[in-house]
């Protein structure tokens, strides 16, 4: 849908607005407009719910981000063959960012769960519980062994040039299905994940189709959503500036005649009051009964998956979720234990955030997305001077292969798809760029990834730029 | 040959169906009314089959129902249907396409559903179809000019020369007959009277005088106009007075702020690169290019120089005023791309094409233009010319520093100061690379020796990296072992000559190569070290092994004699002379293989950065970007201009084949766009090129600078421009709605001398600008979206304006011109306009993208405009809105005797330059008075008492517990320190955040103290980080008042977890948490900012649980805000008002 909106889609005049808004907000949404009529023709943006180009199963997606990298060998594609050559160089080996050296077995010991009896590895006990659930992608790959491209590329579709995320495509494409609250939210606690705000951007994509970025590690709204609390006058005495407003925006008009941009700003204000109570209410998750509560876990991870949860519900188009500021999962050293570590932070949260769409029946139609930039190697990193003090037991950066997986709607559940060679060094089998990745997420979302196109400096821009193949065998 | 063609043809309507399909869904109704049928039609070509479909079945079908009315003789409702340009252009309801489109006349003929008032049109069913059919696949029209795309691009390149408008030249435009000669007072006016006659349109009288002085205010000026400039000219207004306050308004520097702004969206302006952290992330003299614009603007320098100045100004003859080198900024602050030169290339063609030029060239980078004539050879032409320019190492001075100023003397000062610091830190790197480096010569010795044996000396370094050896240091031994063939060197000679050995027969050749290296002829005198002739006069090494062996242990020798002589040296008095050899020259020789200046383990201070590790090279380019940004940013500092200039030998380009630069293609000269070259395009022949391109641009013989130029102007005066795609004048552009207006603009300003306040004047001047805003019902239902400009558009104040205009309201509004950018995130909100603000490409501050701002990450044609509840949210909940009403509301009652009907008075002059109405000031008491019954009573939680203390103090750890504890004196906005001078005298580097911190040494650890409120235990977890391999690492404790230490950690360039559970706790307790260096104060930066947390059983009962220690860390005064009183409140309203933020 090469929506380049038209203005049309939402000028109203002042009769179709009363009617609308009788009906109910939906029908308004996060109005946006240009200066008036006689612009018609400049850009504006529109967060207005709209259909895909084809009816789809997924109506929201939720991405979690295991930035730094998920070892995929210590995860979800277990490779036995690491034991026989540990220490030992591998007959395969690849480029990578730095030097590895000889094989390191998974320190992870892997059981088959459920009824697909898909191995995990007790690095995500609970999450495993979940397995028949999700479609697992052994045989990711991307371009480069490095956080800022791969980063670029698994939000952007590009290593390095200014293009919109994802997450802004999505929102163009869709709308949001609540006016009260952004369109697509991104969650790190405790700061910027690397690459900072370029990872959620919009680029030459209209603003409001910029993720909203969201420090979880907050507890507070106020920090959570910006001006949404006043310190300067009480809700009754704010009510009663915006009816004074109202009437003097009114009279102004009266003089005037019709004009959608000014009508849309008198609107506009309506919309922000009431969404300072629902933004409240979206992100205070003591409003959670305890057993959901305690379902999650008591921890950061878990906090914002639940915040998640209830923005999901309340409309949110696209929220994602990053593991923390910088690149946590990125275990150079001591991979077993740090692995540990990062895993045992949000397994239970991961394992009860599926488990409760379900049980909402969200999950047939929110599509659960998760990927790291990329995976790591199946040999240690080793030390060289003047680049790296590695200790030999961790792994360095690896995009020749690594494993993504997705679950709800729209996606086979305790699937399979493709495989790394017989050390989970590269994918080999049925594989799966991350431009494929983005064809398929649009496609479960009602897209042609060629087709949801945008107009700018003179050419159509997607979020696959000329590449991309849905991948059929993930679709259920 | 029609197989041939209809092979062709098939194929391309297999692609043109599908893009059809979906251009069904997408096509823009209004904006871009050509492209998408152009698209199909260069995709397609006259398809043989669509033309010959076209001529049976719709042409025909046309002629027969609609050419009475939208034909040759009448275009009712703006729409003439006879010809493929019109047909595109559509109407004043807009374009035919997409067919389901609800304005989508052709649709509601076609299917009879008439929703406006147009004669049924009667047509049968297979008609219908048809036409239905032919609109779905994009109504292709075969047009022979469009749709014959030539065979090749040159081809392609001389067809468009001759044939698309925007590369006509520009000639004088004929000036349509008046019809209305009362209205029309300028030429203008009769370009626009034409097109309103066509449609049967009248145009709007003149607007009243008070919205016209504010609609010129805001248009030159951003700003609002006094209610006594307002009234004056209400009082009397005339064509004189009007003339005169567009002359005081062009004079004032305000102008240059406003119009500059404009220039800087095209410039994508940022004070940013777009990547790096911290310091680096900055240009170093954003600024000088922002204000050389503001001031070009203001000095209406010619259009024309302007552009030689932005891209050529190193090659101009600038005399004694060199300040126009900051005008290379437009080149300059693009986007950087780390480590790929080709990005940001791109960018800087992309600003001048588009900016410049209205053409997309990026779109040439991997392949011919899809869309317009520029083939890709043209692209590569011009990144030879960027690429054969880079900024030059220093960055030339603009102004002499005023070098008596305490001002300058201080920067100077902090200058050397820093300069200092990258100097000690690399001589301190160096100390320790020529231990670790001399330490290992065995080793240097062994890997050379090995890389020879694998007859690929290159391989040195990799071999060295296995060995965990430096691999650059090990190429340095290498490179030193072998240059000595020639000349032999007295210690290593001898070792080159063995080395040389087969290592098979080592032991038999080397006793005969000992002895003729020794005994060499007296021609050949060698000068061979004491020590290696004494050993190897004797000497049978079984191997290279032993050889290397023997050096090995005599270097730890040498090197130990050395340091007890220097030892000695200490115990002496200081007047005694530092020791400079061994006192036995043969020796010192060998001393010199390790200490002397061409010793391969001596590394020269130049080489420390090449041959560090990635992270020693990191901390050394970090002090470098602290000298950098002091340079910057310094008030003292002299302003240098981001300047560029030619490489000594040009680049010369070629085309990179699907834009990668390692696939080479044809070789392509340096030199213009060919399609805008009036002649075949010669060659650049100056340096990079960069003045004859920019002469090729600055010229009036150039069809598209001028005519892009104008229409941007027109652009921001009437909100839209009379091009629809400011910066694509190409085939995908849009067509003009007043092409001759556009040509007598483009014209006229030339003939001004490309004067830009001469064509404000020439377009504001004119019945069309001073048109009232209203509209009128039966004008709307023709040309609702006032293509032909039948009124005057109604706007939207823009982000600066807003801002700025915020400020003026509340008196606040600080005027200082140039310098320096302010950050508008910053609480205390410097009160300087809005386009002095700082622009972070990477994370544009959230108020900028709230409010539409232009993004800056590459050139922006135009922005958008949303209106959206975020900026609602701001007017009713920022404080810097909140503090403009208090502004409002404490002046009103200054000039007032504090009666209520005339403070509102006063604000209506203020904001709105009028007087209120009764109804008005009738609605203002009534509120003032419902809101004072109930006095605004803040309904923030009451700062919340906090638990923690900061301060330095020492740890005891034979008692375990805290021994001195000092809260720091001050706070610096963000984190707390000694004094406002960091370091200080007191407490040192000492230093404390919200993250984490500094320990200023050993008496003085940083310590967080929680005091706990309750009786419970108290559970801990966190990350304790540390990154510098230099120095000693801190050490970090918990310490409890009741127990003394419960954790301690040492850590070094890594992190650890900091972690206790449970521990018992009563109220008044403290708990330290502390870090402390260790021996060294150096590198001893750390984040740490754990959570506590209550964890006994009794813990639900507490209001708080949780101490995040990263969100209970406040500075030492942060109190709530104060609520608005009555009249604050009342003030608010007017400033969130419609008629505050619009200009009719």
């Amino acid at each position: 849908m090469h929506h380049q909106p038209t203005i049309d889609d939402f000028i109203l005049s002042r009769r179709d607005f009363l009617q609308r808004t009788g009906m109910g907000f939906g029908a308004l949404g996060l109005a946006t407009l240009t200066g008036s009529q006689a612009s018609l023709a400049a850009p504006s943006a529109s967060l207005l719910p709209k259909e895909p180009q084809f009816p789809a199963k997924a109506k929201r997606v939720i991405h979690i981000f295991l930035n730094g990298g998920l070892s995929q060998v210590d995860s979800f594609d277990p490779k036995p063959a690491l034991d026989k050559y540990a220490g030992k160089p591998l007959p395969v080996q690849y480029e990578t960012e730095r030097k590895t050296g000889g094989a390191l077995p998974s320190p992870f010991k892997f059981r088959k769960y459920g009824e697909s009896g898909i191995e995990v590895s007790d690095l995500f006990p609970h999450l495993a519980e979940c397995v028949d659930d999700m479609c697992i992608i052994r045989s990711m790959h991307t371009n480069i062994p490095a956080h800022g491209p791969s980063l670029m590329m698994m939000n952007c579709g590009d290593n390095q040039l200014s293009r919109p995320s994802i997450g802004s495509w999505v929102t163009y494409g869709l709308g949001t299905q609540n006016e009260n609250l952004p369109g697509f939210v991104t969650m790190c606690p405790g700061g910027y994940p690397t690459g900072e705000a370029q990872n959620w951007q919009s680029a030459f994509l209209p603003s409001p189709y910029q993720g909203t970025y969201i420090d979880s590690e907050h507890e507070n709204v106020e920090k959570l959503v910006k001006n949404i609390k006043s310190y300067y006058s009480t809700k009754e005495a704010q009510r009663q500036q915006l009816d004074l407003l109202t009437e003097l925006n009114e009279m102004h008009q009266e003089k005037r005649q019709e004009d959608a941009a000014l009508e849309s700003r008198i609107h506009t204000f309506e919309l922000a009051y009431r969404m300072q109570f629902e933004a409240t209410d979206a992100f205070d998750i003591s409003k959670e009964p305890e057993y959901i509560r305690e379902l999650y876990g008591n921890s950061v991870q878990a906090r914002q998956m639940l915040i998640a949860r209830r923005l999901l519900e309340r409309g949110v188009r696209f929220v994602q979720l990053w593991h923390g500021p910088g690149q946590p999962w990125d275990s150079h050293d001591d991979v077993a234990e740090q692995h540990s570590r990062l895993g045992g932070q949000c397994d239970q949260g991961l394992a009860a955030l599926l488990k409760d769409l379900k049980q909402r029946g969200m999950l047939e139609d929110t599509l659960v997305l998760c990927t790291g930039e990329f995976g790591r190697t199946p040999t240690a990193e080793i030390a060289e001077p003047g680049i790296s003090v590695a200790k030999g037991n961790g792994r360095d950066h690896n995009h020749h292969g690594f494993t993504a997986w997705m679950a709800g709607a729209g996606v086979k559940g305790g699937h399979v798809h493709g495989a790394t060679d017989e050390f989970g060094f590269k994918a080999v089998e049925n594989k799966v760029h991350v431009h494929d990745l983005h064809a398929t997420v649009l496609h479960l979302l009602g897209f042609d990834h060629e087709a949801l196109t945008y107009r700018y400096a003179g050419r159509d821009f997607r979020l696959t730029d000329v590449h991309g193949f849905v991948v059929d065998d993930l679709l259920a | 040959m029609p197989d041939i063609m209809d092979g062709m043809s098939t194929a391309r309507t297999d692609r043109s169906l599908r893009l059809d399909f979906w251009n069904r869904l997408s096509i823009p109704m209004t904006v871009s009314p050509t492209f998408a049928v152009t698209i199909l039609l260069l995709l397609s070509g006259t398809a043989g089959a669509d033309a010959q479909f076209f001529e049976t079945n719709i042409r025909p079908v046309l002629a027969e129902h609609c050419f009475g009315c939208h034909g040759p003789e009448k275009n009712e409702g703006g729409l003439r249907l006879n010809t493929a340009d019109y047909f595109q252009g559509g109407g004043n309801r807009g374009t035919i396409l997409p067919y389901n489109d609800k304005f989508g006349l052709f649709d509601l003929v076609v299917e009879n559903r008439s929703s406006f008032d147009h004669p049924a049109v009667s047509l049968d069913a297979e008609t219908r179809s048809n036409l239905r059919g032919w609109i779905e696949r994009g109504a292709p029209w075969p047009k022979p000019l469009k749709s014959a795309k030539p065979q090749t691009m040159d081809a392609f390149v001389e067809l468009a020369k001759r044939e698309h408008w925007a590369f006509q030249s520009v000639t004088e435009s004929k000036v349509p007959d008046a019809t209305d000669a009362g209205w029309a007072r300028s030429p203008i006016d009769r370009f626009i009277l034409a097109g309103l006659d066509r449609a049967k349109l009248q145009p709007s009288p003149m607007a009243d005088p008070r919205s016209l002085i504010r609609r010129i205010y805001y248009d030159l000026t951003g700003l609002p106009p006094t209610y006594e400039s307002a009234t004056e000219f209400a009082t009397n207004p005339s064509w004189e007075a009007y003339e005169q306050i567009v002359d005081e308004l062009l004079a004032s520097p305000r102008y240059g702020e406003r119009w500059g702004r404009h220039w800087l969206d095209i410039a994508r302006y940022s004070n940013t690169k777009g990547y790096g952290r911290g310091r680096d992330r900055y240009f170093p003299f954003p600024h000088t290019y922002r204000d050389y614009v503001i001031r070009a603007f203001n000095e209406d320098l010619p259009y024309d120089r302007f552009i030689l100045e932005q891209l050529a100004a190193d090659h101009l003859d600038l005399g004694d005023d060199v300040r126009p080198l900051a005008a290379l900024g437009f080149i300059t602050l693009g986007r950087q791309f780390p480590g790929d030169r080709n990005a940001t290339l791109d960018d800087q063609i992309d600003v001048v094409t588009r900016g410049l030029q209205g053409l997309t060239v990026s779109c040439a980078r991997c392949h011919d233009h899809k869309f317009d004539p520029v083939p890709t050879a043209d692209y590569y032409s011009l990144y030879g010319v960027f690429r054969s320019s880079h900024a030059p190492s220093e960055l030339p001075l603009i102004e002499e520093p005023d070098v008596a100023s305490n001002s300058y003397i201080e920067y100077e000062h902090e200058l050397e100061q820093r300069q200092d610091a990258v100097a000690a830190y690399v001589a301190r790197v160096r100390v320790q690379l020529l231990a670790e480096a001399r330490s290992r010569v065995s080793e240097y010795l062994h890997v050379v020796y090995d890389a020879l044996g694998d007859d690929n000396l290159d391989d040195v370094q990799s071999l060295a990296r296995d060995r965990t050896l430096s691999p650059q240091l090990a190429q340095r031994w290498l490179d030193h072992l072998k240059n000595n063939e020639g000349a032999p060197d007295p210690v290593f000679g001898l070792w080159w000559t063995l080395a040389q050995l087969d290592a098979d027969n080592f032991r038999d050749e080397a006793r005969d190569a000992i002895r003729s290296y020794l005994y060499a002829g007296p021609d050949e005198e060698r000068l061979i070290a004491g020590p290696i002739r004494t050993h190897f006069l004797d000497a049978n090494p079984e191997s290279m092994d032993a050889v290397n062996e023997f050096y090995s242990v005599l270097f730890e020798e040498i090197d130990r004699e050395w340091k007890d002589v220097l030892a000695a040296r200490s115990q002496l008095t200081s007047d005694s002379a530092w020791p400079e050899a061994l006192a036995d020259p043969e020796r010192e020789l060998v001393r010199q293989a390790l200490y002397g200046p061409n010793s391969p383990a001596n590394i020269p201070p130049n080489d420390i950065e090449r041959l560090s590790n990635a992270e020693v090279r990191q901390k050394i380019a970090a002090r470098r970007a602290a000298v950098r940004e002091h340079m910057g940013s310094h008030p003292g500092r002299p302003d240098r201009a981001m300047a560029l200039v030619d490489a000594n030998t040009p680049y010369d380009p070629y085309v990179f084949l699907r834009g990668k630069e390692a696939t080479r293609g044809e070789d392509v000269p340096r030199r213009f766009l060919s399609v805008l070259s009036p002649g075949p395009s010669t060659p650049f022949e100056q340096g990079s090129g960069r003045i004859e391109l920019a002469k090729a641009i600055a010229n009036e013989r150039n069809p598209l600078t001028a005519r892009v130029l104008v229409n941007r102007v027109w652009m921001h005066h009437f909100g839209q421009p009379l091009v629809e795609t400011p910066s694509d004048f190409g085939y995908q552009g849009s067509l003009p709605t007043h092409p001759a207006l556009l040509d007598y603009l483009a014209h006229e300003f030339m003939d001004d001398g490309w004067s830009i306040k001469r064509l404000h004047k020439r377009i504001m001047l004119s019945s069309v600008y001073v048109q009232s805003s209203e509209t009128r019902p039966e004008a709307q239902a023709i040309d609702p979206q006032n293509k032909l400009l039948w009124h005057y558009q109604r706007r939207r104040l823009n982000f600066e304006a807003m801002r700025d205009s915020l400020l003026v309201a509340a008196d606040h509004l600080d005027i200082t011109m140039g310098g320096l950018s302010f950050d508008i995130s910053d609480p205390s909100y410097p009160s300087r306009r809005t386009i002095y603000a700082e622009v972070d490409r990477q994370d544009l501050p959230d108020v900028f993208a709230t409010f539409d701002f232009a993004a800056p990450t590459s050139h922006r044609a135009r922005r958008f405009e949303t209106t959206v509840p975020p900026q609602s949210l701001y007017f009713m909940n920022n404080q810097f809105v909140a503090d403009q009403a208090r502004g409002v509301a404490a002046q009103s009652c200054g000039t007032a005797d504090s009666n209520g009907d005339a403070r509102i008075q006063w604000m209506y002059r203020r904001l709105f330059h009028r007087d209120p109405t009764n109804r008005e000031l009738q609605l203002g008491i009534e509120f003032v008075n419902e809101i004072a019954k109930n006095p605004a009573i803040n309904e923030a939680p009451v700062h919340v008492k906090s638990d923690w203390k900061y301060g330095v103090g020492v740890v005891d750890e034979a008692t375990g517990r805290t021994t001195s504890f000092t809260e720091f004196p001050y706070w610096n906005g963000e984190d707390y320190q000694g004094d406002d001078q960091w370091p200080d005298g007191t407490f040192g580097s000492a230093t404390l955040g919200k993250l984490g911190g500094q320990p200023g040494g050993v008496e003085h650890a940083v310590i967080r103290r929680w005091t706990s409120p309750v009786d419970s235990s108290i559970s801990f977890i966190g990350e304790l980080h540390h990154h510098s391999a230099i120095g000693d690492g801190i050490r970090a404790y918990i310490v409890s008042s009741r127990e003394g230490i419960i954790w301690s950690g040492d850590v070094q360039d890594g992190l650890i977890m900091t972690e206790f559970q449970n521990h018992s706790i009563r109220m008044g307790d403290t708990v330290d948490l502390v870090v402390a260096s260790k021996g060294e104060a150096e590198e001893d930066r750390f984040r740490w900012h754990p959570r506590l947390y209550l964890s006994g059983p009794d813990s639900t009962q507490f209001p708080k649980q949780d101490w995040l220690t990263r969100f209970d860390f406040i500075g030492p005064q942060a109190s709530p805000p104060e609520p608005l009183d009555a009249w604050a409140q009342y003030a608010q309203v007017l400033l969130m008002s419609n008629e505050f933020i619009f200009v009719d």
